[in-house]
């Protein structure tokens, strides 16, 4: 028998995105309402009539019962397939919590919640072992009940938890420990988990799914769900990575040393064609480049940000270096002695303005630049 | 440059065309009365140099003659190593040429005025010209370049306009003010500066976004609180309402109800059982005391009859004993009696003998007392009259003292008085004796007397000699004092009643022998009479009454009488002595059986009060004392029996501290299940109040709010940092140029100084001009003394400003930039002297750069040395 569904988890509907500007934080909170769309289509692309969610379905425990709604209706949209609804450390099943209000909420005969850690058979002889948590924290191993979980012999047994598993440098955020040896000492033919926002496989039948559509700059393979085929107990599962994202977060250090520099980048963002709209860029930028070219750099910047969804720029380790024909440009030898007086204290690694000193002789060589130009156009 | 001819036509005063020609290039003069037309020259030079031809400007106009026409000028100067032509008409048909006299190239119009402002190097205005170009009552005023007089300290200006620019290092001022705008955008100019503008409102945002943060955070903290309360209260819940506990709770109440109950009763039992072991050991007591008491009773009347018996036979014996001792105390008290009445016959006879010895003695005691007192009375006497004689007697031994001391004083003075004397020894000539008298008496040859007196010896027949012995303080003290001890002693001898000394000491002499006799009779007075004569004499008084006292005569001696009574007395002592133990026997025993007899009525009255009480004696009273006694038996049962239920009971019933044990307990059960009861519905209360809270908390979308708010924190932070960085790189940059500002100032003043130091001396030895930190002159100071240039002379501030403004000239010339340096009737307030030091002063210009004096003082501008040069018709003015 061979059964197969849809592996994902960590949707995080209703985070806020506050740091973006006003106009861009809404569209990518909708964006994690509408990949539920995508996360269908998948399933119904890989067969599949099951979608297990391991966690996190939402941000918080105290979201707006409308955006509840708006979820519910989403899911209840795509009667083909059954949601399965699991809670994770951002929205544990406590009284009076997030799920509570779900369900007084109008849920959809095609979303279960499972709540409580009991085996339900979700397909024929197929039991779903769900370990929902009901705290933000645990000591214990939320999946350690799988091991002497009743179901029928020869029933499917498939594992759908969150949390970190142990002994990988505690991959996730949340302080829920998950023992990796779970699917062998269970007899899970799968453990669908999630919190690491990112896909990964800690064993043939123990996988991250990962975020369906990425939230944040961390480099870890955001944006799929996993189409799974469980067939004979003896038989590695078939896993197979469907991508599902809207938006692509790129995260970009840079050492620069001139203009130049920026090249490479600026051909990988090409690529993107059109995509280019719903790129986040987080780029960081550092190296010494010459006074001169500051000007140059902040133009390509300009050039690079203008087609991007949003550009997340730290250039806190790039500093200027000004040389001696740098500072022989400048033609007043008044401003040149300030400029002189300005790289030296840049260079002394004892000044405590040495930063603001580097920072200030970068608008000097600007002023000066423009003055010496109005001049000329005078 | 060098300014080398200067051509007017149709200017100002000039109505025919004027020209000076021949301009050195070095010291020129141009001298000449007032109204020659010196300062037209000067601005027709301006106008050529800096006014652009096609100017309408109303003093341009007020430079047209007054009989019209177009205001020509022409100069001629040398610039750049080359010599060059300006011409410019103003007003009507205006033009402008410049021409390079060198070559013939010729240039018009805008062209022209372009290379003309290059020649003189300036962009507008008259710039470093401006400084040393002096009109008429301008040398008063420090140089300050024309239009740009915006009231910076004039010297300020011109060096940051003129100096600088020769430096190439103008930029740093403007760079520092566009700084300086920027940062005033930020930093408001309080002398704290305060953020304002976007850096303010950044600033702000934070502060608000902090609150909102935090507000948002307290609230999202608070539903995770009320969550985790609720999660407790569900918990709590579950426990309480669990089956198990609820019939555990409902069981531990019957359990520990039955306990108590069973607790209770047996309690209640043994209570009882302790109350009728009381009334049993009462009654059990009554009883032996009803037994006790019957047989005490009997016991008592038995006894008594016994004692009656033995008291009468007592009763018999005391009464013969009585009678005994009755009769020989009787024949005892005769026998007293009668020694008694002898000795009180006794006493009487011996009274009258004693009395008749006492009589005796007081007469030959009162015959010595009489003689006593006549000795008295004659010592008594005598005393008064020796005491009528001393009184008779004034002097005393102190008067005497009192006489010696004055004749000894007087002595004394005589003695020191002869000492002082002169000696006068009397010797006769031969005829010539008995011719010297003192006060009639003759003096004898050989006669010596040394007087203390003034004296005169008479000279018979000649004449006299008066002596006067020394003077003096002290021979007069002396003197005087001789007097008043001689008054003393008169006034002693006066008192004394007599003549000399030696009768005072007879008189004293008398006087004391008085005294020793009057203290001898004392003496023997207090001897016969201690306590006084009358004393004495009422003692013989007393005496010889006892001699007079009683009456009779006694039979026998006094003696005899005494044995007597001390026979009779030890008879008397013996009877009585006899008496005592018979009398003190028959006492006793009346005694004795008095009481015998009280003690046997009382006994009797005992027995019928008993015997009262109790049965007849026989039968009943036999068959009375086994009724009690068997009574007492069976109250004694029954209290055993009591005691051994009590016993049992007391085993089963808790004291009363253990049975308050169980009661509590039972409460406890009780309270507990209520409070069971009370707890669930208050947590069933309280959980739906917080899933009320958080129902609201997630309609306010509290979880989204906190998260942007964070966020949007987080971005205000942000911003706050990016204008907190761009103020310290503003100030870092102000500073700096601000820094690169007072240097380049201090680079530029430091030549000026140093070209003015020898134009200084020259006036001035050894003074200096102070410059503030604006680079105005503050004042000069000459010989350490620092005086406000405003407090000077006009004389002096004229020429400092003259100075001062040779000084720059010598710098433009030393950097290149020659420019003439022209005074228009300048140094009009100097003397002789100083006026001398300027036209040195000039002279020494003049060897770096040319220097055009204009002047109406002729004479005092002879000594001048330079090109002397003359107005004089501008003949080719056609032909311009």
């Amino acid at each position: 028998m061979a059964f197969t569904f849809i592996h994902t988890a960590d949707w995080q509907i209703g985070k806020a995105f506050g740091r973006f500007d006003p106009e861009k934080a809404p569209v990518l909170r909708r964006a994690r309402l509408d990949v539920i769309d995508r996360i269908a289509q998948s399933a119904r692309h890989a067969g599949a009539a099951h979608i297990l969610v391991a966690g996190d379905v939402f941000d918080g425990e105290a979201l707006a019962d409308a955006l509840l709604a708006q979820t519910l209706a989403r899911l209840a949209a795509h009667p083909h397939v059954t949601w399965h609804l699991l809670p994770g450390n951002h929205d544990p099943a406590r009284p009076g919590g997030i799920w509570q209000a779900v369900q007084r909420l109008s849920v959809p005969p095609n979303v279960r919640l499972h709540l409580e850690p009991q085996a339900a058979e979700i397909a024929a002889g197929v039991y779903l072992l769900p370990a929902p948590l009901k705290a933000k924290s645990t000591s214990t191993d939320p999946t350690a009940w799988m091991d002497l979980a009743a179901t029928p012999v020869h029933a499917l047994r498939i594992g759908l938890a969150h949390g970190s598993i142990k002994g990988f440098g505690n991959l996730g955020e949340a302080a829920v420990p998950i023992d990796p040896g779970r699917p062998k000492l269970a007899g899970l033919g799968f453990l669908a988990i999630g919190d690491w926002h990112g896909m990964m496989a800690i064993g043939e039948r123990l996988w991250y799914s990962g975020t369906p559509e990425p939230d944040s700059f961390a480099d870890n393979d955001p944006g799929y769900v996993l189409a799974v085929t469980v067939g004979s107990a003896n038989a590695p599962p078939d896993v197979k990575p469907i991508l599902t994202s809207q938006f692509t977060w790129a995260d970009r250090h840079v050492t620069l040393a001139d203009a130049a520099g920026l090249a490479p980048l600026e051909a990988e963002l090409e690529r993107f064609g059109p995509g280019i709209a719903t790129c986040l860029l987080n780029l960081t930028l550092s190296g010494r480049v010459p006074l001169a070219r500051l000007a140059a750099i902040e133009a390509k910047l300009e050039r690079i940000k203008a087609p991007l969804f949003d550009l997340r720029l730290d250039r806190a380790g790039l500093s200027s270096v000004a040389s001696s024909d740098d500072i022989d440009e400048i033609t007043d030898a008044g401003l040149r002695a300030v400029a002189g007086r300005l790289r030296a204290m840049s260079e002394d690694s004892a000044a405590p303005g040495r930063h603001v000193a580097a920072l200030a002789l970068e608008r000097l060589a600007a002023l000066a630049a423009t003055a010496v130009e109005g001049e000329r156009i005078r | 440059m060098k300014i080398k001819a200067i051509r007017l036509a149709e200017f100002g005063r000039f109505s025919a065309p004027v020209a000076i020609e021949g301009l050195s290039g070095r010291l020129d003069v141009l001298a000449g009365p007032n109204e020659l037309g010196k300062s037209t020259l000067l601005a027709a030079l301006r106008l050529a140099l800096f006014e652009k031809y096609g100017t309408a400007r109303k003093d341009v106009k007020e430079l047209r003659p007054y009989g019209g026409g177009a205001p020509t000028v022409e100069v001629e100067f040398e610039a750049g190593q080359k010599r060059w032509r300006v011409r410019k008409r103003f007003l009507a048909q205006p033009m402008a040429e410049l021409m390079e006299l060198g070559n013939g190239r010729l240039l018009r119009g805008e062209d022209a005025e372009t290379q003309l402002r290059t020649l003189v190097g300036a962009s507008g205005g008259m710039g470093r010209f401006g400084l040393v170009w002096v009109g008429q009552q301008g040398s008063l005023t420090l140089p300050v370049p024309a239009g740009i007089d915006d009231g910076l300290p004039s010297l300020h200006r011109a060096l940051q306009n003129e100096v600088e620019a020769v430096a190439s290092g103008g930029h740093v001022k403007k760079l520092r003010a566009e700084v300086r705008r920027r940062l005033a955008e930020m930093l408001s100019n309080h002398a704290t500066r305060r953020p304002t503008g976007v850096y303010a409102a950044a600033l702000k945002s934070v502060t608000t976004k902090q609150a909102a943060c935090a507000e948002a955070a307290a609230a999202l903290q608070h539903i995770q609180s009320r969550l985790d309360q609720l999660g407790t209260l569900r918990q709590r819940e579950a426990a309480l309402a669990d089956p198990v506990a609820v019939a555990s709770r409902a069981a531990r109440i019957t359990t520990s109800r039955a306990t108590f109950e069973a607790a209770r009763v047996a309690s209640a039992r043994r209570d009882l059982l302790a109350e009728a072991l009381k009334a049993a050991e009462a009654e059990l007591a009554t009883a032996k005391t009803a037994a006790a008491t019957l047989s005490a009773t009997l016991t008592e009347i038995d006894a008594r009859a016994t004692a009656e018996t033995h008291m009468l036979a007592e009763q018999a014996t005391l009464g013969t004993e009585v009678q005994r001792l009755d009769a020989a105390a009787s024949e005892h008290r005769a026998r007293v009696t009668t020694l008694r009445q002898r000795r009180e016959s006794l006493a009487a006879e011996q009274a009258i003998a004693h009395t008749a010895e006492r009589r005796r003695a007081a007469k030959v005691r009162a015959d010595e007392l009489t003689q006593r007192v006549a000795t008295v009375d004659a010592l008594s006497q005598r005393r008064e009259t020796l005491t009528e004689q001393r009184a008779r007697i004034a002097v005393t031994p102190d008067m005497l003292k009192a006489a010696e001391r004055a004749a000894a004083a007087i002595h004394d003075a005589e003695t020191r008085l002869t000492a002082t004397a002169p000696a006068i020894t009397v010797t006769y000539a031969l005829g010539g004796e008995g011719r010297l008298r003192i006060g009639g008496r003759v003096l004898q040859a050989g006669e010596t007397f040394a007087p203390s007196e003034p004296l005169i010896i008479e000279i018979e027949g000649i004449g006299q000699i008066r002596v006067a012995p020394g003077g003096g303080t002290s021979v007069q003290d002396t003197r005087e004092a001789r007097a008043k001890h001689q008054a003393a002693l008169a006034l002693v001898m006066a008192q004394a009643g007599v003549a000399d000394l030696a009768g005072l000491e007879i008189t004293v002499e008398q006087r004391c022998q008085i005294e020793r006799e009057i203290s001898d009779i004392d003496a023997r007075l207090a001897g016969l009479a201690p306590d006084g004569t009358n004393a004495l004499r009422a003692l013989l008084q007393s005496m010889q009454t006892a001699a007079n006292e009683g009456v009779g005569t006694p039979s026998r001696a006094a003696a005899d009488i005494d044995a007597d009574i001390t026979a009779l007395r030890a008879d008397l002592g013996e009877t009585e002595r006899t008496l005592a133990p018979v009398e003190q026997a028959l006492a006793t025993a009346r005694e004795r059986g008095a009481r015998l007899a009280a003690e046997l009525d009382a006994s009797r009255r005992r027995c019928i009060t008993l015997e009262a009480h109790v049965p007849p004696a026989g039968p009943a009273r036999t068959a009375e004392t086994e009724r009690r006694n068997a009574i007492a038996a069976s109250a004694e049962t029954k209290v055993r029996q009591l005691v051994r239920d009590l016993a049992a009971w007391a085993e089963q019933a808790p004291d009363a501290a253990e049975l308050g044990k169980l009661q509590a307990a039972t409460l406890t059960a009780e309270t507990e299940a209520r409070a069971a009861e009370t707890e669930l519905a208050r947590i069933q209360q309280d959980a739906a109040h917080i899933e009320g809270e958080l129902g609201q908390a997630r309609n306010d979308d509290i979880e989204m709010r906190a998260a942007v708010a964070a966020d949007e924190l987080e971005h205000a932070e942000a911003v706050a940092r990016r204008h907190e960085q761009e103020v310290a790189v503003l100030h870092m940059l102000d500073r700096e140029l601000g820094v690169q500002e007072e240097a380049t100032r201090s680079e530029f003043l430091a030549p000026v100084l140093a070209r003015l130091a020898p134009y200084l001396n020259t006036l001035f030895p050894g003074a200096e001009i102070a410059f503030d930190a604006a680079l105005a002159p503050q004042g000069l100071a000459r010989n350490q003394i620092r005086e406000a240039l405003e407090r000077t002379s006009q004389g002096t501030q004229e020429q400092i400003a003259v100075l001062v403004r040779l000084a720059f000239a010598r710098l433009f010339a030393d950097t290149g930039h020659t420019v003439p340096l022209i005074l228009d009737d300048a140094l009009v307030y100097s003397d002789d002297q100083r006026i001398s030091s300027m036209f040195r002063a000039l002279e020494q210009a003049a060897e770096h750069h040319q220097v055009i004096v204009l002047t109406c003082r002729t004479l005092a501008f002879e000594r001048l040395r330079g090109e002397r040069v003359t107005l004089a018709p501008w003949l080719r003015a056609e032909a311009a």
